[in-house]
């Protein structure tokens, strides 16, 4: 059976528990922030930090409205992170993605390969400074939930936001509340069913995609390699031809002509 | 996304492209020379080896875990572009050593002045010599895998500047046979050419005039060539990319790296160098601006690499 994680965006109030449930179960120390004029904190999802609300304020007409997303790794069934794992440290276990602790080299590519920015391998240390090490994300409390436990987060949250079980009920579940929803909110909609695979993060939202500061259609980031491959072995063909093969043509028949006027 | 990759990997991307383009140029002047410039590989290889070598342990200082680098040995994933690249580079660095020892075993034929085990040594390895037509030609195509390879690795990504981006492989192709070229200008024309050659088992002659001037013609193209590609780069990220692409495009040449992209990479690595190379084709040359646009080649590839590795983390 695979599991998924059902987040109701139209339920969130952006009390931030599942950060503190999170960070407090997977023994992730606390970032130092500042004020930056939000209530969003910490900015940016980090190695130490695996979920966290997004805060966006969408105005419509004279309504600023106030959308929540709660962030982190989507456990996507076509992971850009596994696929670009240089020693194979990333590797899907059932629905979970997870990143071998002890075999992770820590080079990075993973970070920037994610479509969602959701794994990273530089951290505040608690020493002051940045450190670099291995890759960390959100591992759906693997240690909870292989024990019928729900994840952090889900236990946590105060509003029935989110919810964590077989992945066919829960998309069921999204799908009923989006049909309640659209009365409301014309552009409710489930995020995460059919992209890259299936993510096993599912969405409720009351808005497109893009409003939340999702990608509308999330991009795997070896999609294009073979292009990009052909790319660079295709131009370096043309350069050895032009310039390079015209130019020593054209001085090989002007050594052949200033020969023959020699003789 | 935070800034993952620094300068480490900018030095290794310039210095991976220096060393895989000088192959890639000295094989083709060479072949379609019909060998008249057997010097040429032999500086690519002898600066080249070393700087890939250098490039790898760049490599390993940039990673979180460095003792655990051998890591990458043990898998084989084509889909994975940093993984071949591991190998691409280990290929090309193994197979460069084992030609400089070919070249270099022949120059015992030459009974040049050696102490008798060395000789004996080299004259041991150099009835292996006759492999080193087959391996030339796989070196080229290690090399031509190794320039692509930085690019692709880039684009293979979810990074705006470089996610999908079917011409950042080609424009740092470009770049890489360009400096390339420019790492053997120098060498040749400062003298060093020739011992490395007569070093190497070579006769010490210095590469025919003609080839070395056909050689500053195509130099000029590839600038031209760069320049065309780099401005399809542009134009690629900003019309065709949607917002994201546009704002990496902005990046570049209205934001944090504009400085250093028309300073660095346009006027001192592309534009400069083009007019000292034109103006030395046309007239008289002088060796001091063959030199100096070599150099300033060279260091365009350095800020090229910087502003988009550098760039590319902070749209």
């Amino acid at each position: 059976m695979a599991y998924a994680m059902l987040i109701d965006e139209s339920r969130c109030m952006a009390c931030r528990g599942c950060q503190v449930a999170c960070k407090q179960w997977n023994d992730n120390p606390a970032e130092e922030t500042h004020n930056w004029g939000t209530y969003e904190n910490p900015p940016e999802l980090s190695a130490i930090t695996w979920t966290k609300i997004k805060f966006t304020e969408k105005e419509e007409g004279d309504e600023v409205r106030w959308l929540f997303l709660k962030q982190g790794c989507m456990h996507c069934t076509e992971a850009s992170c596994e696929a670009v794992c240089p020693t194979g440290a990333i590797r899907h276990h059932g629905q979970y993605v997870l990143v071998d602790q002890q075999w992770c080299i820590g080079c990075g590519y993973c970070v920037a390969a994610c479509p969602f920015d959701a794994i990273h391998s530089i951290f505040e240390s608690e020493e002051g400074g940045e450190e670099k090490a291995t890759a960390r994300k959100c591992v759906f409390c693997v240690d909870r939930t292989t024990n019928d436990l729900p994840p952090a987060c889900v236990k946590t949250c105060p509003a029935n936001a989110l919810d964590w079980g077989d992945r066919d009920a829960m998309l069921a579940k999204g799908k009923e509340r989006v049909g309640v929803l659209k009365a409301s909110f014309p552009k409710a909609n489930l995020y995460g069913e059919h992209e890259l695979g299936g993510l096993h993060r599912l969405y409720v939202l009351t808005d497109e995609p893009s409003a939340y500061g999702l990608p509308e259609a999330p991009r795997h980031a070896t999609s294009t390699a073979g292009g990009q491959w052909l790319s660079g072995i295709v131009t370096a063909g043309v350069v050895a031809a032009v310039p390079f093969w015209l130019l020593f043509k054209r001085q090989r028949a002007k050594e052949a002509s200033e020969g023959g006027e020699g003789q | 996304m935070t800034m993952t990759w620094k300068w480490e990997l900018v030095i290794y991307l310039w210095i991976a492209g220096i060393a895989g383009g000088a192959y890639f140029v000295a094989f083709v002047v060479n072949w379609l020379t019909g060998r008249k410039a057997e010097q040429l590989p032999k500086i690519a290889l002898l600066v080249g080896v070393p700087l890939v070598l250098v490039g790898s342990l760049l490599l390993i200082v940039d990673l979180g875990e460095q003792l655990r680098a051998w890591h990458l040995f043990t898998t084989f994933k084509i889909g994975s572009p940093m993984n071949m690249g591991t190998w691409i580079l280990t290929l090309f660095a193994v197979i460069g050593v084992v030609m400089l020892v070919l070249w270099w075993s022949k120059s015992a034929e030459r009974g040049s002045t050696k102490p008798a085990a060395l000789s004996g040594l080299a004259g041991a390895i150099s009835r292996l010599a006759g492999v080193l037509g087959v391996l030339s030609w796989i070196q080229l195509i290690l090399a031509v895998l190794l320039i692509a390879y930085t690019g692709v690795l880039l684009s293979a990504s979810n990074q705006p500047m470089w996610a999908g981006v079917l011409l950042l492989p080609a424009l740092f192709v470009v770049s890489a046979i360009a400096t390339g070229m420019a790492m053997l200008v120098l060498v040749m024309r400062t003298g060093f050419g020739r011992w490395v050659d007569e070093f190497l088992g070579g006769a010490g002659e210095p590469v025919p005039n003609d080839i070395v001037h056909t050689m500053g013609l195509a130099s000029i193209a590839l600038g031209i060539i760069e320049i065309v590609v780099l401005v399809g780069f542009l134009v690629w990220l900003g019309f065709f990319s949607g917002a994201a692409g546009a704002a990496a495009m902005a990046v570049l040449l209205t934001g944090p790296m504009s400085v250093l992209f028309w300073g660095g990479v346009v006027l001192l690595g592309l534009v400069i160098p083009l007019v000292l190379e034109v103006v030395s084709v046309r007239g008289k040359e002088v060796l001091g601006s063959v030199l100096a646009s070599a150099s300033l080649i060279l260091l365009g590839g350095f800020f090229l690499r910087a502003v988009v590795l550098l760039g590319g983390q902070i749209v």
